[in-house]
């Protein structure tokens, strides 16, 4: 029997919803394809006797889920692949297949990080920082000997500071964005000191390190037979346009590079939900009214998967879903509903000046679209050199369907979700468009690998 | 320190307990988990179970996405050709 309600992603949207929707007695199923809950930031270490202490926050909420085990029911390593009409999501756990059909669904899928296209960054040695990161916290194991971190935004500091405490070599962090606006922070983050003195630790301990912190340089290039060697890296402009002609070569030979990160927005497409395209918060969102419903009656979208705003956001975000379904599914009275509902909207109102103020200065700027060249790759999964896709544009196909079925950008395993945001990027530069009107993905499930026998044995008939 | 063995393209090899098995490869400094259809080796990228990059064939199952799954003894873990030949001529 599938609970009344389901939620996709058990991080801190993912939990809080659960938590929140379970004080008021709403049974809930969190599925997460994860080893255990938590989602990226709160990741549980693996290795017994490796990687770093947990999160404490993370803890308090995998505590928390436990102890309500009667009311929520968690699905580990369980990833979510389809969502047909009428929220009947299609799950995979272990080689089986199901079919959950709640009656509420909250979406809390989470971010992944944004890589654009350049020469040399499909070498083995050049993984995002998050992909470092959950090398060394979780399992104790070091991306490489020698480590450059590079992109921006804050979590570049914050992965460089975990490398650095576990013993990592970091030969430098390279931050596109200039060193100005992050000194002004402070005035912005006045309201949130916490979260302004974590950046202010992250700097104090790179320095005592002896790691260098440049800003306003990109990785224009990486190189390497068969495994990174080098990389190449260049001062840039405003818009982070790359001067070559001053590019300077570095030897390392694990590069974590990512310049901030985009929702994860499949399974809200696959719902039927509209999406709206706010880059500020990270490229296309799902549209939410101020519930956090979305467009499709009874589904819910909450956390950085709904426009990247950080934990703490995601962890209030959360709870609002979660509260929100409980009114919907009665167990929630609208008056108890708008007292509950208070708190949370002005707890999320203080967090915002920071988050804003972060995004202003790390959002990716107009010159990653300089990178490519002709060799490229631009389409991991399939391997599709950026030659390809420019004459594909340049013969009039500028959106995601047309690329795809012109070059097979995106038709891969990952459907777009690694490459498009990407690409959509060098469309629009190509075009003298915004990437918007190249529009986002589009995914066609199963959105994860699931064997023509699970499908069959599972007899779902969308 | 506990260790668990298993198989890495028909090698018997030992990596510590807890590792996935994208985090064996880079502890065993053996990272190539497939190629692409134009030659290329892969390895981890996202870490997280996104980009496919670090799929490989696990206990005879294909496209296993091997950072989100843990080594466990005796496992058979091959890596996959993008590049190979579909049907050979018998």
């Amino acid at each position: 029997m599938t609970r009344p309600l389901l939620i996709v992603g058990g991080g801190p949207a993912g939990m809080s919803a659960a938590l929140a929707a379970a004080e008021h007695g709403v049974r809930s199923s969190v599925v997460d394809e994860g080893l255990d809950l938590g989602g990226q930031i709160y990741r549980k270490p693996t290795r017994p006797d490796g990687g770093a202490p947990p999160h404490r926050r993370g803890e308090q909420l995998r505590a928390r889920v436990a102890a309500l085990a009667e009311r929520i029911e968690v699905k580990r390593s369980t990833a979510a692949w389809g969502i047909f009409e009428g929220k009947r999501v299609a799950i995979s756990q272990d080689g089986a297949s199901e079919l959950l059909e709640p009656q509420a669904l909250v979406l809390s899928p989470g971010a992944l990080e944004f890589v654009p296209p350049f020469p040399g960054a499909t070498l083995p040695g050049v993984m995002t920082p998050g992909a470092g990161q959950i090398l060394v916290k979780t399992m104790g194991i070091s991306p490489g000997a020698r480590v450059v971190v590079a992109g921006s935004g804050p979590f570049l500091l914050a992965v460089a500071c975990q490398l650095v405490a576990s013993g990592v070599h970091v030969a430098a962090v390279l931050e596109a964005s200039p060193r100005a606006p992050w000194l002004a922070l402070p005035l912005a983050g006045f309201r949130t000191p916490g979260l302004l003195l974590d950046g202010i630790r992250y700097l104090a301990r790179l320095r005592l390190a002896g790691v260098r912190v440049l800003h306003s340089r990109i990785v224009v290039a990486a190189h390497g037979d068969g495994a990174l060697r080098e990389i190449e890296h260049a001062p840039v402009d405003a818009d982070w346009n790359p001067d070559r002609t001053r590019a300077v070569r570095m030897e390392c030979d694990a590069l974590l590079v990512g310049f901030g990160f985009v929702p994860r927005v499949q399974l809200a497409q696959m719902a039927g939900c509209r999406l709206e395209w706010r880059p500020e918060v990270g490229g296309w969102t799902p549209v939410r009214d101020e519930n956090l419903a979305t467009t499709v009656d009874g589904v819910y979208a909450a956390g950085d998967g709904a426009g990247v705003a950080g934990a703490l956001v995601a962890e209030s975000e959360g709870r609002l879903a979660g509260l929100a379904a409980a009114h919907r599914l009665g167990a929630l009275d609208a008056a108890r509903f708008a007292a509950l509902r208070a708190p949370i909207v002005a707890r999320l109102r203080r967090l915002a000046p920071l988050r804003r103020a972060l995004d202003a200065i790390s959002l990716p700027r107009p010159g990653l679209a300089q990178l490519v060249d002709d060799a490229t790759t631009v389409c991991r999964c399939e391997d599709v050199a950026w030659r390809d896709v420019r004459e594909a544009v340049r013969a009039g196909c500028t959106t995601y369907r047309s690329l795809k079925v012109a070059t097979r950008v995106g038709m891969g395993a990952c459907q777009g979700c690694s490459c498009w945001p990407g690409v959509a990027r060098l469309v629009a530069a190509e075009t003298k468009g915004s990437p918007e009107s190249a529009g986002p993905a589009s995914p066609r499930p199963p959105v994860r690998p699931v064997t023509l026998g699970e499908l069959a044995e599972s007899r779902i008939a969308p | 320190m506990e260790h668990v063995e298993f198989q890495l393209n028909g090698e018997a090899v030992r990596c510590p307990s807890g590792l996935t098995i994208a985090g064996a490869l880079f502890h065993l400094r053996r990272t190539t988990t497939r190629t692409t259809r134009r030659g290329a080796p892969r390895t981890l990228f996202c870490g997280m179970g996104v980009c496919c990059e670090c799929v490989m064939e696990v206990d005879g199952r294909a496209s296993v996405r091997t950072c989100m799954t843990l080594v466990r003894p005796g496992m058979r873990v091959d890596a996959q050709r993008g590049d190979a030949e579909l049907f050979e001529a018998s």
